[in-house]
């Protein structure tokens, strides 16, 4: 960033750059959330009343700030607090813009994580479920491990400076095609030896499948699982069917805390669908975690077209974040006690704020991830195969590399979006691709029924993060942190 | 920085000027790191002259801060007792073992 | 049975009250948890001490006490500093380093004040994630002696990374620092009054200075000795022979002088100057020299029968010992460099990087 010569100097008008500067009050602490890097300062008296004379005037020039500070504040101070905040681009001189970061082109696709739909087929029906080729278990589209293996391979190629590998088991329901997940867990661990990497196993189920024998298999083979459970029985059963509309939950909690009484290698964590009358957030976490026994407990609002009966109007979502917003507050007050809640989307957002995370792409998916259905094809991630978006090349042809390139530049392509101002931008960067296509037709949509809800979240976990790092600075290191992939 | 106070990563590695990601690296190892030393094999030369005499001597003196970290286990933080019995390098390098990944 | 009867003597001998004045002694460490003290006028083993919860691989840095009672030791894979008390065997002083989350290791700078009252020493310290460690910047421990067993940081000074050696000032105001460069350090605060380049001195016709020096040896003249390599540049400023040079710290006046004295000679791991002619210095690895400092050339190199890391001179200035790596300290005569005795260490077990040192008492 360039800086004026002298703040101070005749020349030196400046404005505040307010697409740089998100401004956090919390606990009598004035705080700057620098948008560009996700930097998280703390302003001193002396800075916050500069920022604040920018915030309430357009252009403030050296006289002004003269006459504001003379007998209150020394004027090596005032230019070494303008300096500072010049530095950081929150001070510009009026007319001039942030320099834009151009997008990266992506030109290589250092995936690390490969996810397979063994099956499309489900031995449930549950009614929010997005996946456009569910069928029943019989009926499912299986893949074969010749797709499985070419896959492997090209997971191995393309992570070839990777030391670690992840390959995801889903569906449908993974565990209806299980005597292929065991094939390919055996061929893709002595695939991964021979090429000296290790490969890490998961797989997300909805556990009515789960017998002794299979816990063991997947324990020994190192698991990392997910269960999918909507909480006490009354809120599960009203989504959570079977193919012929009964009830799954004493099957799926028995099965659970088998699972969890015998599961050694990997903490398990429950994940949570949230539709309309299912939105007790704190409810729901309580009895999956304290009840059940679950390590820790993800939420994720329903992803649905308009219209959908299940769906989660702006009343309800508005309820769902208050909920996460609530069980935040429990999270922190657990945290200031060196305790872990087992909250995995506040996890989130305190590693990204913690990190100071700035993402040019929303996820890793079509970079760091591809997803393969049952003919080869290659998807974004695990909710687009079997959809009606095109894929990007298949495993036996290969990465169609043009198109998943441009699709990546577009995606950062933010000019006229409402994202170019948002002071959420590198941290959201547009929102789910798949949650844009279901809502808007289009994955690179920008997720708008979310982004006021997002905005506060993250000033949410701005306030948060800071009051645990005065209360318990080493929680982040203690239980934050471990959850973070090994590279 | 002075009037503003880094909170996170970010901020910390804004105020201290750090772009880069590397540090230099202490004078001796303490426990596994690269090194970039040739080994017992040759000194710096090419050459044995400059090598410890006879090779036990130094056996110690670089293996116990992990110096060439190929050739022997880290005995500061990892494989604490891998010269347990064998206090005398010249006298008791047979006892010395390979160890093997733990699962 | 004869050797044990000597081995009881000699220990009754060491035990009996000496000579009204103080007599020298080596103190050496030993695998695993082993403290010699060696008496060189008898040239025996005096006392052999075991350092309590030492682990392993074994001693490090030792420092004695200005008065020669304790002995101050890096033990239990660098991360904790015994005092040990030289008479009695008991620990006197005990810091721990490492907590569950931040791994310290004391990495060879340490050393006590000439009051005897504060021990400073170089950490290294790294954070300890899940799957990940976090360098962290090194810094100065600066104890109380007298904070005894459980002892915490009387104050922390911040450091320079790569330093290799601290060394009070005679007159206890100023900490020395050899790492990359010498920095003259404010032992109470750690602010750097002033640096004398090393590394990045540069003189006309010289490439940088190379010095690797983690082997303390000023106890008996109160100047810090480091041997260092530089290249002679030919005229297109590429290397064209290895000069072989003397670091020296004068810690009484400050001064801090380089200078080299030989030209692709062999390699040099330690020096030491002599307490009684100052301009007469040793170095040892796996030969022992005789450097005049004056003219500053060699005057005497013998082979020695395997490699010494360090090595010492007696109060008189008249014998020179050349210790650790394996399991014996070797007795020289300054004068002509014969040998005169060959003092095992009992039990045969090596010193490795346990660093030799003198003391009086």
């Amino acid at each position: 960033m360039e800086r004026p010569a002298d703040p101070l100097s005749v020349e030196g008008r400046l404005s505040l750059a307010r697409d740089v500067v998100h401004a956090v009050r919390t606990d009598g602490r004035r705080l700057l959330f620098h948008v560009p890097t996700s930097a998280l300062f703390e302003l001193d008296a002396l800075a916050a009343e500069v920022l604040d004379l920018f915030a309430a005037r357009d252009v403030l020039g050296p006289l002004d700030l003269a006459r504001h500070f003379e007998r209150r504040a020394a004027p090596d101070a005032v230019a070494e607090a303008l300096g500072e905040l010049v530095g950081l681009g929150a001070l510009r001189p009026p007319g001039t813009s942030a320099p834009s970061r151009p997008p990266v082109p992506v030109e290589r696709f250092p995936l690390a994580t490969l996810v397979l739909n063994v099956n499309t087929g489900c031995n449930l029906s549950c009614t929010y479920c997005y996946k456009e080729d569910l069928a029943t278990p019989a009926a499912g589209k299986r893949m074969t491990l010749a797709t499985a293996a070419d896959a492997f391979e090209l997971l191995l190629r393309e992570a070839a400076e990777r030391h670690r590998v992840n390959l995801a088991f889903f569906g449908g329901e993974p565990l209806t095609n299980l005597p292929l997940i065991r094939e390919v867990v055996a061929y893709a661990e002595r695939r991964a030896h021979e090429v000296g990497k290790t490969v890490d196993f998961t797989l997300t189920t909805n556990g009515t499948l789960l017998t002794d024998e299979v816990i063991a298999w997947l324990d020994a083979h190192r698991f990392g699982l997910t269960v999918s459970m909507d909480g006490p029985r009354e809120l599960h059963d009203r989504n959570r069917r079977t193919v012929g509309g009964g009830p799954t939950y004493d099957v799926v909690v028995a099965r659970a805390r088998r699972l969890l009484a015998r599961y050694r290698s990997r903490p398990v964590g429950a994940r949570v669908t949230l539709t309309a009358g299912v939105t007790d957030v704190v409810g729901i976490h309580r009895h999956l975690r304290d009840e059940i026994g679950f390590f820790e407990v993800g939420f994720s609002p329903v992803t649905a077209g308009d219209g959908a009966a299940h769906g989660l109007d702006a009343a309800a979502l508005a309820e769902v974040f208050a909920g996460m917003q609530r069980l935040g507050e429990d999270y922190v007050a657990a945290a200031l006690r060196d305790e872990n809640l087992g909250f995995s989307n506040m996890h989130q957002l305190m590693t990204d704020v913690a990190h100071g995370m700035a993402k040019a792409l929303p996820c890793g998916a079509g970079v760091g991830m591809l997803a393969v259905d049952g003919d080869g094809g290659l998807n974004l991630c695990h909710r687009f195969t079997g959809s009606s978006l095109p894929t990007f090349g298949t495993v036996a042809g290969g990465i169609d590399r043009e198109r998943l390139a441009a699709f990546a530049l577009a995606a950062q392509e933010r000019a006229g979006r409402p994202c170019e101002t948002c002071r959420i931008r590198h941290l959201c960067a547009g929102g789910c691709y798949h949650e844009s296509y279901a809502r808007y037709g289009d994955p690179l949509a920008p997720v708008a029924h979310y982004c006021d809800l997002l905005r506060a979240w993250v000033d949410f976990g701005i306030a948060a993060y800071v009051r645990i790092l005065e209360g318990n600075p080493g929680f982040f290191a203690r239980h934050v942190e471990p959850r973070r992939a090994p590279a | 920085m002075k009037h503003l106070k880094p909170l996170n990563d970010k901020a910390r590695a804004i105020d201290a000027g750090r772009t880069a990601e590397v540090q230099p690296m202490q004078t001796v190892p303490a426990g596994c790191s690269s090194v970039f030393d040739p080994g017992w094999e040759v000194d710096f030369l090419g050459g044995v002259a400059s090598l410890c005499q006879p090779m036990e001597a130094d056996l110690y003196g670089c293996s116990d801060p992990c110096w060439w970290p190929a050739q022997v286990p880290d005995t500061l933080n990892t494989y604490p007792d891998w010269n347990k019995g064998a206090d005398s390098a010249q006298r008791d390098w047979r006892v010395l073992g390979s160890v093997f990944p733990k699962k | 049975m004869t050797a044990r009867l000597a081995a009881v003597l000699a220990v009754a001998l060491a035990a009996l009250p000496g000579p009204a004045g103080a007599k020298d002694y080596l103190l050496a460490g030993a695998k695993p948890d082993k403290l010699v003290l060696i008496d060189t006028q008898a040239r025996q083993v005096a006392r052999v001490l075991t350092i309590p919860d030492a682990g392993r691989p074994g001693p490090l840095s030792i420092t004695p006490s200005p008065d020669g009672k304790v002995a101050y030791v890096v033990v239990n894979r660098w991360e904790s500093i015994a005092g040990v008390d030289l008479d009695t065997g008991k620990q006197v002083f005990r810091a721990d380093l490492s907590t569950p989350t931040e791994r310290v290791k004391a990495m060879f700078g340490m050393d006590v004040s000439p009051d005897g009252k504060e021990l400073a020493v170089y950490l290294v310290p790294a954070r300890l994630g899940a799957n990940e460690y976090t360098v962290l910047d090194p810094r100065i421990a600066v104890y109380r002696t007298a904070d005894g067993v459980g002892a915490e940081p009387a104050r922390t000074l911040p450091a320079a990374r790569r330093i290799m050696q601290l060394a009070w000032s005679k007159d206890g105001t100023k900490l020395y620092a050899l790492g990359w460069d010498v920095q003259v350090l404010d032992p109470a605060t750690g602010a750097v009054r002033q640096t004398f380049p090393v590394r990045h001195r540069t003189r006309d016709g010289l490439g940088e200075p190379d010095v690797l020096n983690v082997w303390p040896t000023w106890e008996q003249s109160g100047i810090l000795a480091a041997p260092y390599a530089v290249a002679k540049l030919d005229a297109e400023g590429k290397p064209a022979a290895a000069l072989t040079g003397l670091l020296t710290i004068d810690l009484a006046s400050g001064d801090v002088a380089m200078s080299e004295f030989e030209e692709n000679g062999p390699v040099v791991f330690a020096g030491v100057v002599s307490p009684v002619r100052r301009d007469e210095a040793f170095l040892v690895y796996t030969t022992l020299a005789k450097l005049d400092r004056r003219a500053n050339e060699i005057v005497k190199r013998i082979d020695l029968d395997h490699t010494y890391y360090n090595v010492n001179v007696a109060s008189d200035g008249r014998e020179v010992y050349v210790g650790q790596t394996m399991s014996d300290i070797g007795v020289y005569s300054a004068d002509g460099l014969k040998r005169l005795a060959r003092i095992p260490i009992p039990g045969g077990a090596d010193q490795a990087l346990a660093t030799m040192r003198m003391l009086r008492r």
